[in-house]
């Protein structure tokens, strides 16, 4: 997500209002769009301490704006004056002739707008903070209604793709309605990508919850007052006290089977033309997805959270997933069946050694017999032409041929001496493994094992061979199913994304991991070994122990999270996955029960991140994130990564669990600050627990960060037998070091009163025309937004119904399968 | 938008590849026109094409399909062609009409590789190209639209 040219500009143009005041607004729109991208870090930093400054005196502007959202609040404030100018600006535009020729307009210059292709005066065409194309306002309106009508969220520029700010949205709008819609969708998109947010399942509640490490103590309630459901972390359903969520949820299955079958989910994709299975979520996020089975391309990508993965396993993958015997095929309609799968790679596995020892013997003789052959042939051709006695030529030839003799032995073994354990490590590493995955469980049990098993891979990998020579051979093989792939090839990013990735796999995997793995382990050099090599092993152990699905996924996303932790050097993303993957740990009970602590959301996890626990922080590398970076298996959601960001909603109230509207602007700039120190925080937790033992580090990881929410409210305290155990004294101390920026969210959410904050929806009339896209929304934002929306979901639309109170958080997830 | 597709609907018109471009029972929207490929074996008739418009264009890309049954392997039997340019990641407002037929006339002249509808006829292209321009050149005389003139 590139917010941050909105957040330059964004903040850049609250610089220059706030400096020139007194400067001509309408001037001033044109004067700002271009040197504030030019001097965008420094003002950048200045903007911020202003902006914080100012912040008490804007907010009253900023109520009195639309009743928008809080975080561009400040800026708001600021461009209050520019906007109602511009405002003023467009409405005299629009009111004026609606003109195709505009040739009566007395403004001066024409130009033609590249989407109507009419000529319109220049006053027409409203300024983009984001780029210098111009396309008349009413092509531009047109073209953001409809953007927003189909939930899209990333909307840029129609001629380049920079990214609109906000702000112009905003103005080009002139829609207080789809502006709502928009910002919903943001915040949506935003908590779709965290990986701690649970949605209240009661129906007709919109509330969310941003459990950050509630994975220890997972009973959540919803923050909005009239609801107080409580809900399982795991499983985001009704708490279920004293069973498993499996437990849970074959009962609710029964019961739902003797109520009437209309209501149930299938019934309405049936009704829709859809088949049952041609819906399925988002390995990420949940979101649900349709896409006909009529075998066109598998590779799939989210339209919420943008994650990539294949229709046919369901799993996170990277281009590479189809290269390799996974039972899964670009265009296929079925990924293979089990047994096709383990033929395969039980071939592989019998064949390699076979073809290894093949070649070897072939190469070996080839070499030492041909390099002979080779040189003295060349010699002779070279002493051809020339007229040297026949005994000197013959000399020559044979003391090169005598010197290749030796050599090429040396030669041979060399590269075999190499490339046979190479290949014999990745063969015998890499597919037992994922043979033993898909072999020894079911499909059901695929998360959680394969998780386990990349880990495994991953643990191989390190533990057994941490020869750079090992990954590029093996990568280059392309002999494995990559989830992760390219990304993580390309160094610590991609190791990172390796790690993530492992957590996130539902199972697919494989040998990719294990070359990413390498990959990281080698990249991310001795850290990486040390901890990870304890850590894996540790983990590896326990993953062997685990009995139940879930615990081991559970455990292993702990695990993971420490190791990657480890592993990772300062790749944002990936630490920010590695924290995610230590929040969805949950404390290994082995009767299953998981202690959840519900967290406050606003400020805890914001501070919490703020804590720059220096700690075992890598090396600062800036890497982009990683494609995988992901939260932990057991939760489908998560982008991972910086946007654990803690939103805040427009309301002002502290309640725990209760979502906060933020301007994307301001959770981006926050993010961006957020991400460093969330990573070293959670590289100091992890490295705390240097030998994770399940009842003991995990527990204690996924502890500090419960524990660092001060709302703490778990009412089930006594029930955290192991989560808890650990001193909170410390973890105490560490929470009050949060800092500044998350303070400002606080108080504003504090100071602010009750907004009319979140859109209301409002059914407005939908744009019903879905061209080419197939839409299944979870749950319909507005009623009336589309009736795509209601398609095909049915019941499970119904589970998180739109909360039409003024703190709805809109659940809404809407798809669109793109190839 | 539907005075931009006025507009290209007389742009287009001033192309030489197309004839008879006018739009579909009066919806401006839908286009339909005969194609006149340039190269053997297709050169020998005319192949009418439907060229549809979404509400929201130029937001949204329109869709061209072949209404003329074609030996070619770019072209399934329902028509459909695959064409990046109207697909919905590459799609841009600039695009214009006139260009989306270009485009097609150029599949249908040069059959791309990556651009496969019907593996058949594509390995029959590559293999036994004679084979192939035999039998498109019969396919053409059978089931294309006569050539208007010039």
């Amino acid at each position: 997500m590139k917010f941050n040219p909105f957040l330059m500009s964004d903040l850049d143009m609250s610089l220059h209002r706030q400096m020139g005041s007194d400067r001509d607004l309408q001037s001033s729109a044109s004067s700002v769009s271009l040197p504030s991208v030019k001097k965008a870090p420094k003002k950048r930093r200045i903007s911020l301490g202003s902006l914080f400054r100012r912040k008490k005196d804007t907010k009253r502007k900023s109520r009195d704006l639309n009743g928008g959202v809080d975080g561009i609040a400040s800026i708001e404030s600021i461009h209050s004056e520019m906007c109602t100018d511009k405002n003023s600006i467009f409405s005299t535009c629009t009111s004026s002739d609606n003109g195709t020729t505009s040739s009566s307009k007395p403004s001066g210059d024409f130009m033609e707008c590249p989407l109507c292709l009419l000529r319109h005066s220049k006053d027409r065409f409203p300024e983009i903070m984001t780029c210098h194309h111009r396309s008349c306002v009413d092509c531009l309106r047109q073209y953001l209604r409809i953007e927003i009508s189909e939930s899209r969220v990333n909307i840029s520029c129609p001629e380049c793709s920079e990214r609109f700010n906000p702000h112009d949205i905003r103005l080009i709008l002139n829609d207080d309605i789809l502006m709502e819609k928009y910002e919903e969708f943001m915040l949506r998109r935003w908590l779709v990508a965290d990986p701690d947010c649970r949605w209240c399942p009661a129906p007709d509640c919109g509330y969310a919850v941003i459990a950050f490490g509630c994975a220890s103590c997972p009973k959540l309630t919803c923050g909005r007052e009239g609801c107080g459901t409580e809900f399982c972390y795991h499983c985001k359903q009704i708490w279920h006290p004293n069973q498993t969520c499996d437990a849970a949820r074959q009962e609710r299955a029964q019961s739902l089977r003797l109520r009437t079958i209309r209501s149930s989910s299938i019934s309405y994709s049936q009704e829709s033309g859809a088949a049952a299975d041609d819906i399925k979520p988002c390995p990420r996020c949940a979101a649900y997805i349709i896409k006909m089975n009529d075998g066109s391309c598998n590779h799939m990508t989210c339209a919420v959270c943008g994650c990539e993965f294949c229709w046919l396993c369901m799993k996170e993958i990277s281009d590479l997933h189809y290269l390799s015997p996974s039972g899964c095929t670009f265009w296929g309609k079925k990924p293979w069946s089990r047994k096709k799968k383990i033929l395969w790679q039980l071939g592989t596995l019998v064949g390699a050694p076979v073809g290894i020892a093949l070649i070897a013997g072939i190469a070996i003789p080839a070499m030492i017999i041909g390099i002979p052959v080779y040189v003295g042939r060349k010699i002779h051709n070279r002493y051809e032409g020339k007229d040297i006695s026949k005994h000197k030529r013959n000399l020559a030839i044979a003391g090169g041929v005598t010197l290749s003799v030796i050599v090429s032995p040396v030669v041979a073994a060399v590269t075999v001496g190499i490339g046979v354990p190479i290949m014999l490590a990745y063969v015998y590493g890499v597919v037992p493994i994922s043979l033993c995955r898909s072999g020894g469980c079911g499909v059901s049990a695929g998360n959680g094992k394969g998780v386990r098993i990349e880990f495994d891979d991953e643990n191989d990998m390190n533990v057994g061979g941490t020869n750079a020579a090992i990954d590029t051979t093996s990568v280059a093989e392309a002999r494995h199913n990559p989830s992760i792939g390219e990304g993580s090839v390309g160094g610590l990013t991609g190791s990172l994304s390796a790690s993530g990735s492992h957590m996130d796999r539902i199972g697919a995997i494989r040998d990719n991991l294990s070359e990413t793995a390498s990959t990281m382990a080698l990249a991310g050099a001795s850290i990486t070994g040390s901890l990870s090599g304890s850590a894996m092993v540790n983990c590896f152990n326990r993953l062997e122990v685990q009995a139940d699905v879930q615990k081991e996924r559970y455990s292993l996303s702990g695990e993971s999270g420490t190791v990657s932790l480890g592993t990772v050097s300062d790749n944002a993303s990936t630490k920010a996955m590695a924290g995610s993957i230590l929040n969805s740990y949950i404390p290994l009970d082995r009767e299953g029960n998981s202690m959840e602590v519900q967290v406050d959301i606003e400020s805890k996890p914001a501070k919490f991140r703020h804590n720059s626990g220096s700690s075992s922080v890598e090396d600062g590398s800036a890497a982009g994130r990683g494609n995988a970076g992901c939260s932990a298996t057991c939760l489908p959601e998560s982008k991972s990564s910086a946007t654990k960001w803690s939103k805040e909603t427009t309301a002002g109230k502290k309640c725990k669990g209760k979502l906060r509207k933020k301007s994307s602007v301001k959770i981006n700039e926050t993010r961006e600050d957020m991400d460093a120190q969330l990573l070293e925080q959670q590289s100091t937790n992890s490295s705390e627990f240097d030998s994770p033992s399940l009842s003991d580090s995990i527990p204690s990881v996924a502890d500090s960060h419960s524990s660092h929410f001060s709302e703490f409210s778990c009412s089930d305290m006594e029930s955290m037998k192991t989560s808890c155990s650990h001193g909170s004294s410390d973890y105490h101390t560490r929470f009050t070091t949060v800092s500044v920026l998350p303070e400002v969210e606080n108080d504003r959410l504090e100071n602010s009163p009750q907004p009319s904050g979140i859109p209301v929806p409002v059914p407005t009339a939908p744009s019903t025309d879905v061209p080419q896209l197939s839409y299944i929304a979870e749950e319909s934002i507005n009623n009336g937004s589309s009736t795509d929306v209601d398609l095909g979901v049915g019941e499970t639309l119904k589970e998180t119904n739109n909360n039409h109170s003024q703190h709805a958080v809109e659940l809404s997830t809407t798809i669109q399968t793109e190839i | 938008m539907a005075g931009r597709i006025a507009k290209e609907l007389e742009e287009a018109r001033q192309w030489c590849g197309v004839r008879q471009l006018r739009p579909l029972e009066g919806d401006i929207r839908r286009w339909t026109g005969l194609l006149l490929p340039n190269n053997p074996p297709y050169n020998a008739g005319a192949f009418r094409f439907e060229l549809t418009f979404s509400p929201h264009h130029p937001l949204v890309p329109p869709c061209v399909t072949l209404r003329t049954d074609i030996y070619h392997p770019g072209v399934d039997t329902d028509g459909r062609v695959c064409q990046p340019l109207t697909s919905a990641q590459h799609w841009v407002h600039t695009t214009r009409a006139i260009q989306v037929l270009q485009d097609l006339l150029l599949l249908l002249d040069s059959p791309d590789p990556q651009r496969v509808l019907r593996q058949d006829l594509a390995r029959e292209l590559q293999e036994t190209p004679e084979v192939f321009q035999r039998r498109a050149g019969k396919h053409t005389r059978c089931h294309a639209e006569p050539r208007p003139g010039p």
